[in-house]
């Protein structure tokens, strides 16, 4: 049985770029988008280091362009990644921050915070991204959160979901449930939009979003929300639009004006961020201009780019979607003219193009615009998460039906061929037994390799882990042997080996891998988020403090120069007055101790008020 | 209650097999209907799939409380997964034809009384 969680639980979509955090309200009987601090629904996944302090979300982004080092996004791209991937390789040429390979070829990120060299994971730059949307729901919800779901792209693979769990943990979140973000986007399409769908209904999920892209096939019914298929792809999304024009501008920088600016971070970092806005300018105007001024050895960048050229840039990128739709449409067994709703999710499915591409695809079938993109997601994770709160009795009576994204099987020998034991897109929870036998004469133990993935060779896919299984009796080649597959509603996959006369038998979950955090080294990160919890807060009270004396110094000033009160001083009070001022002034840009500055204005207070009182 | 019944209807249903004197590891053999309450070789594809969202809404563990609900739930999920597939079902259909030829009697379910705990071994 799942586990049954007390308390306040929120729905987190933890984005790419952007992340957003939702709640479900018993009494309206519907999730709310809860908004930041800064009043906006959605916050950039974004964390930035200073001299003086840390930033996350709005307040990172704002200064990106002046601090492009140490100011980190994409943290989704490298999570549960290993450094020697290509798709690193090619990510971070474009990235302003500095990744290097770490132990186990994790990749780590390298910042320079308060002058020191700090090497984070990315697990602990998502961490930061969670605690930031766990405080704007405790700010909303007026007490504690705990517990929340968190989602992840449906082709996520293992590794990547389990880190993603791990960040919930360094976070100080229960994490209740990963799910599918075109899962979580179908719930909030369905409670939503389709109250009490009477009829059967085939709704096709487009979830392209900043890094992302995930289609789902789901057929609704009543209560009961089953996912037929899923396909997609991890590393496709608004970002890699941005690039292909960030790479155009480039190079119309360097035949124009005969300077490369590709190796300078701040250069690209505000070309990037003027490309962001033309992309989403080009969603509704047909052509846009991108005006830098002084981008690079004082030269302005003024160009101008039309929507067909933006098309063209990225057409390669949208003829790929279309195939992956047209992949799960294959899996799932269902004709594209049996789908009832095509139903857009995530910001780039706004773009003209990639809905134009889609609605031909369907055979000019009317796109489902009805929900916020940006927010779906966020919506159907909170409604998840009520749905597995002991405490709300009225929570929607759905049940979801989800499926594994990839295959699941084991290497066998001799040829390392994987052999699929749960297919993809199987419904789970599920169990699943298969025989093998052994491929050599007298073999006393067999290496049980197990892989996620589609590719043939067993190696090219992602080993989840191994074990042995030792003891076997001496027998001829071709004694069988059964491994048996079970995954739970979490999605926790469990291996179990045995010989047939059960004479030995050895089982994994495949829970803890190498390459995942220890329990040890989260607890570690847990602390480390609690200091610079405790940074962040001391960076607050002393700023604080700061400008509350100087303001008193200001007050001090003002009456100096105020004559009425000047002709009462005496000229020892007055100079009294001026050198305190001049050791508050000291004070103010030195870098001093929170208990110093309060201090001091006290003792500023001390002089001043007595000598002001003698004026009245 | 409810969902009580439906693991132990599901899990009875389990342990009846058409072709009980092979007991062979694998699940091809299950009364993949009989799980599914719906009659044998039945071709109301709409009554099976109502019977499955039915039970799953009962026995998926995000929604049942109790023991056994996560079996109940994979065998529902199971029997879907061949009845609703045109191609398997058919195969199934044939495979149980022959079975039902040598073992004429199929014993009612009702008269088993074997407790559901049996197949919660490890393994099946």
């Amino acid at each position: 049985m799942a586990k049954r969680y007390q308390g306040c639980a929120v729905g987190i979509d933890l984005g790419t770029t952007y992340s957003c955090v939702a709640v479900w309200q018993e009494e309206h009987q519907r999730a709310e988008i809860i908004h930041n601090d800064q009043g906006n629904r959605t916050t950039p996944s974004c964390v930035a280091f200073t001299d003086k302090q840390r930033l996350i979300g709005d307040a990172a982004k704002n200064q990106a362009a002046s601090n492009p080092t140490n100011t980190i996004f994409d943290a989704k791209r490298l999570i549960g990644r290993k450094y020697s991937d290509s798709i690193i390789k090619n990510d971070m040429m474009l990235w302003p921050f500095k990744v290097i390979p770490g132990v186990d070829d994790k990749p780590m990120i390298v910042v320079t915070y308060k002058g020191q060299e700090k090497r984070l994971c990315a697990e602990e730059i998502s961490s930061m991204v969670l605690t930031k949307m766990r405080d704007i729901a405790e700010a909303y919800l007026e007490s504690p959160v705990n517990n929340a779901v968190i989602t992840v792209p449906a082709y996520f693979s293992d590794s990547q979901r389990k880190a993603t769990k791990d960040a919930g943990a360094i976070a100080g979140l229960n994490v209740m449930r990963i799910i599918n973000e075109p899962t979580a986007a179908a719930f909030a399409y369905g409670l939503d939009k389709l109250a009490d769908c009477k009829e059967e209904r085939n709704i096709f999920i487009f979830d392209l979003g900043g890094g992302t892209f995930d289609v789902s096939l789901l057929t609704i019914k009543d209560k009961v929300f089953e996912v037929k298929a899923t396909a997609g792809n991890t590393h496709l999304g608004g970002e890699d639009f941005d690039n292909r024009m960030v790479n155009y501008f480039v190079e119309e920088f360097k035949r124009k004006n005969n300077v490369d600016i590709s190796g300078n971070s701040k250069a690209l970092r505000r070309l990037r961020s003027a490309c962001e806005r033309a992309k989403r300018t080009l969603s509704f105007a047909f052509d846009t201009v991108i005006e830098i001024d002084a981008l690079y050895q004082g030269i302005d960048l003024y160009s101008s780019l039309s929507r067909a050229k933006f098309e063209e840039l990225n057409m390669e990128l949208f003829r790929n979607c279309m195939e992956t739709v047209d992949k799960c449409l294959i899996d799932a067994k269902i004709d594209r003219s049996c789908i009832h709703d095509v139903v857009l999710v995530g910001g780039s499915s706004r773009i003209p193009k990639v809905q134009q591409l889609l609605q031909e695809f369907f055979r000019g079938k009317d796109l489902c615009k009805s929900i916020n993109p940006d927010e779906a997601v966020a919506y159907g994770a909170a409604v998840q998460a009520a749905l597995l709160t002991e405490d709300i009795k009225k929570a929607p009576e759905l049940v979801l039906l989800d499926v594994t994204p990839l295959s699941l099987g084991i290497g066998t020998t001799p040829g390392d061929l994987m052999d699929v034991v749960i297919p993809r897109n199987t419904t789970i929870p599920k169990k699943m037994t298969k025989r093998y036998t052994t491929p050599e004469d007298n073999m006393t133990s067999v290496c049980i390799n197990v892989y996620e993935g589609e590719r043939t060779r067993a190696k090219d896919n992602n080993l989840l882990g191994w074990f042995k299984l030792s003891g076997l009796p001496h027998a001829p080649r071709g004694h069988p042997l059964y491994v048996c597959f079970d995954i739970d509603a979490d999605g926790i996959l469990n291996v179990s080996a045995w010989e047939e006369t059960n004479c030995c038998r050895n089982e994994i979950t495949i829970t803890n891998d190498n390459e995942r955090l220890s329990a040890k080294e989260i607890q570690r990160l847990i602390e480390e988020a609690e200091n610079y919890k405790v940074e962040d807060a001391n960076f607050l009270e002393k700023a604080n403090a700061l400008s509350d004396l100087d303001r008193y110094v200001y007050k001090m000033e003002k009456a100096l120069k105020d004559k009425d009160i000047c002709s009462k001083l005496c000229p020892l009070d007055k100079e009294k007055i001026e050198s305190a001022i001049a050791k508050a002034r000291n004070l103010l840009v030195g870098d001093n101790q929170q208990r110093e500055i309060k201090e001091f204005e006290n003792f500023l207070k001390g002089i001043f008020e007595p000598i002001m009182a003698k004026t009245k | 209650s409810d969902q009580i019944l439906a693991i132990v209807e599901v899990l009875l249903a389990a342990d009846n097999r058409p072709n009980a004197a092979t007991s062979h590891p694998h699940h091809h053999q299950l009364d993949w209907y009989g799980i599914l309450q719906v009659d044998r070789r039945t071709n109301d594809l709409d009554l099976i799939k109502r019977n499955y969202r039915r039970l799953a809404l009962l026995l998926h563990p995000d929604k049942s409380r109790f023991a056994y609900a996560d079996h109940a739930f994979k065998l529902v999920a199971d029997a879907w997964a061949v009845l609703s597939d045109p191609i398997k079902k058919s195969n199934y259909d044939k495979e149980l034809s022959f079975f039902s030829r040598v073992d004429l009697s199929v014993p009612g379910w009702v008269q088993q009384d074997k407790l559901p705990v049996r197949r919660t071994g490890p393994g099946p």
